[in-house]
């Protein structure tokens, strides 16, 4: 069908999915068969295949730590029996289709690429020789050998690792202890590392985290110690370490201070030391308190934390959570806290967060928002750790007796610029909300108990609409 | 209006906002500017332009996923094998249909559909033994002895507790 389109303007370069397809329409399966088969004389017409039986010409079962002596991926597929048109529809994908569809079904199966590659010839290939399919490591009842073998098959490719022990079952410390003494002299190709813990088991911090803590190693030409490298975490972008009821209150020092790719950080229950080195770049920070301090030392606490990553912050979450402790902690402050306010100038995000276990706004949180500068936020979010939106009608939790104080003191540390503004939960008190939301200026979006707000109607109380909290409350 | 011309010749005016759902339209109309000359579909037909347009339709003015999306790695990273309740109707179609869906959105460069296609052919192989996998797509067991031998010591491994 002739066309006239043509193109009003240059588009830059980019080699995107469709222009591939177009590209690809240009070279048909015939064209790409003409181009092999003179380097094919050795490989084997797999259409002619009748059974297992043995032939002086068939290739040898791969060797993952040799280059293959098979045919290329794409002629391995054409000459398999799966190009006969007859069969099934799932023999016309293209490679990079079945790739992400192993990639899809192997995101929570462990088994999943183990069972398509014994599949058939092509699709066992295609995904041994696909190492970015085999860089998530998660921990779970498929033991340490399938845990080791993934990491030899995703070969050069970085790891995103995952210990996370299902809820109803009890984490067991020597498995833990063996995969992360597996993983120590793969550290260097962590992408992302994520610890969640649900369930108590005393010393299970310790356990998991003492491989990638500092190694001492003995340097005898200048007599001292010195950091093994083996811990440095040089491709590490993102942490997550979560034990909500951790009650070991030892700090960590991790990857021996290196990783110098770190931009995403969730911690729950958890001390660390906060070297510049590793949290100085940080633009995410997800941190909810362990808790061990507790008044002006925890607010410190947190303060210090911000001032070492405050340069590059730009989404920053903070919950306070209370825990009994049976003595003091001793706290020492790694970072001199300036007296003043503390400069988030990247900051655009900020989110409060309130355990769902508090009766008020704790007055820690309220100490840290004094304390800080945050010119350029943009969005504000106030939630409400117990609030859950499908229950919202049957909500009726005791109002924070502190919620005005608080929000008066946001008025004055919260710029009047932030154009977004949600509130939720115990946060959400009908009598405060039009008066919070009056002093942003420049409000552009106003969301209560995850329901978005007219503005004209709560902040100037129009009557033609109806009041939001007699919708919502 | 945009008007759509598939390979078995059959003519579809469809709105500009829902046919920019497809990145390769979308760059197809930028690049011509406005234009009343139809877009010659060659590689999709009508049946299968019909329940492309469906879906389009029903996600009209969801952010589209941005271009450096495949490189985004929480995206990549968190994604699951979960379809949405209308996806999952949607995608309720014969195993002919559901593949040239998948194709059309390749070619389409329609990154959601697409996965919503792979999502649904995964959930279809999940639980399955290997010879069940073969008998449902029709796959010939083509693997050498070598080939069998190495296979069982892994599946002895990936039993291990």
């Amino acid at each position: 069908m002739p066309s006239i389109l043509r193109r009003s303007r240059r588009r830059e370069f980019l080699l995107t999915p469709s222009f591939t397809n177009a590209i690809q329409d240009k070279v048909s399966p015939t064209q790409r068969f003409r181009l092999e088969i003179p380097c094919s004389s050795i490989i084997v017409d797999r259409t002619q295949l009748h059974g297992p039986s043995p032939s002086p010409l068939t290739p040898k079962s791969p060797d993952f730590s040799k280059p293959s002596s098979r045919p290329s991926l794409t002629f391995s597929l054409y000459r398999s029996p799966i190009s006969n048109p007859q069969h099934h529809p799932i023999h016309t994908l293209p490679p990079e289709i079945l790739i992400l569809i192993f990639q899809l079904g192997s995101f929570d199966d462990a088994l999943f690429l183990i069972t398509v590659s014994h599949v058939c010839h092509p699709w066992r290939m295609l995904a041994i020789h696909t190492h970015t399919l085999w860089r998530r490591l998660s921990f779970d009842a498929h033991g340490l050998r399938l845990w080791k073998e993934r990491i030899a098959r995703a070969r050069g490719c970085s790891l995103d690792v995952t210990i996370a022990p299902l809820q109803h079952c009890l984490p067991d410390l020597d498995a833990i202890a063996l995969h992360m003494h597996s993983l120590v002299p793969h550290i260097a190709r962590m992408r992302s590392f994520e610890l969640r813990f649900s369930r108590y088991l005393p010393f299970l911090w310790n356990t998991a985290l003492g491989p990638v803590c500092h190694q001492h190693r003995r340097d005898d030409s200048v007599n001292r110690h010195t950091f093994a490298p083996l811990v440095h975490a040089l491709q590490l972008e993102e942490l997550t370490l979560c034990y909500p009821d951790n009650d070991d209150t030892k700090e960590f020092a991790l990857f021996a201070g290196v990783a110098p790719r770190l931009k995403k950080v969730t911690l729950d229950g958890i001390r660390l030391t906060w070297l510049p080195e590793l949290y100085g770049r940080l633009t995410y920070l997800n941190y909810t308190h362990h808790g061990f301090t507790a008044g002006r030392t925890a607010a410190d606490e947190v303060l210090g934390m911000i001032q070492v990553s405050c340069a590059t912050l730009r989404e920053l979450r903070i919950c306070f959570r209370r825990r009994e402790q049976g003595g003091e902690v001793l706290y020492l402050p790694h970072v001199d806290i300036p007296a003043g306010e503390i400069h988030l100038l990247q900051l655009e995000r900020l989110v409060l967060g309130i355990d769902k276990s508090e009766i008020d706004i704790c007055p820690e949180l309220a100490s840290l928002i004094s304390r800080l500068s945050m010119p350029n936020l943009r969005e504000l979010h106030l939630v409400d750790l117990g609030f859950q939106r499908a229950n919202r009608r049957h909500w009726k939790p005791l109002r924070f007796s502190g919620l005005r104080a608080a929000l008066s003191l946001f008025q004055v540390a919260i710029p009047s610029t932030t154009k977004v503004l949600t509130m939720a939960g115990r946060w959400a008190d009908p009598s405060s909300i039009p008066v919070f939301a009056k002093h942003f200026r420049e409000l552009d979006s106003l969301e209560v108990d995850g329901v978005e707000q007219d503005l004209e109607s709560v902040i100037f109380g129009s009557t033609e609409s109806t009041p939001y909290y007699s919708v919502f409350r | 209006m945009v008007l759509l011309v598939t390979s078995d010749n059959v003519q579809f005016q469809v709105d500009k906002e829902v046919v920019e759902r497809s990145v390769l339209i979308k760059n197809m109309l930028e690049d011509v500017g406005e234009s009343d000359q139809s877009i010659p579909l060659a590689n999709v037909s009508s049946s299968v332009l019909k329940k492309v347009i469906e879906y389009c339709e029903h996600h009209r003015g969801e952010p589209l996923p941005s271009a450096d999306a495949d490189q985004n790695q929480d995206e990549t990273r968190k994604r699951t094998t979960d379809i949405s309740e209308w996806d999952q109707k949607f995608i309720t179609v014969d195993q002919e249909m559901l593949f040239e869906i998948i194709l059309a959105a390749n070619y389409l460069d329609i990154k959601s559909l697409l996965d919503v296609g792979c999502k649904t052919v995964a959930n279809m192989i999940k639980g399955k033994t290997p010879e069940e996998i073969r008998r449902l797509f029709n796959i010939v067991n083509d693997f050498t002895p070598e080939e069998e031998a190495q296979i069982k010591k892994e599946n002895e491994w990936a039993e291990d507790r």
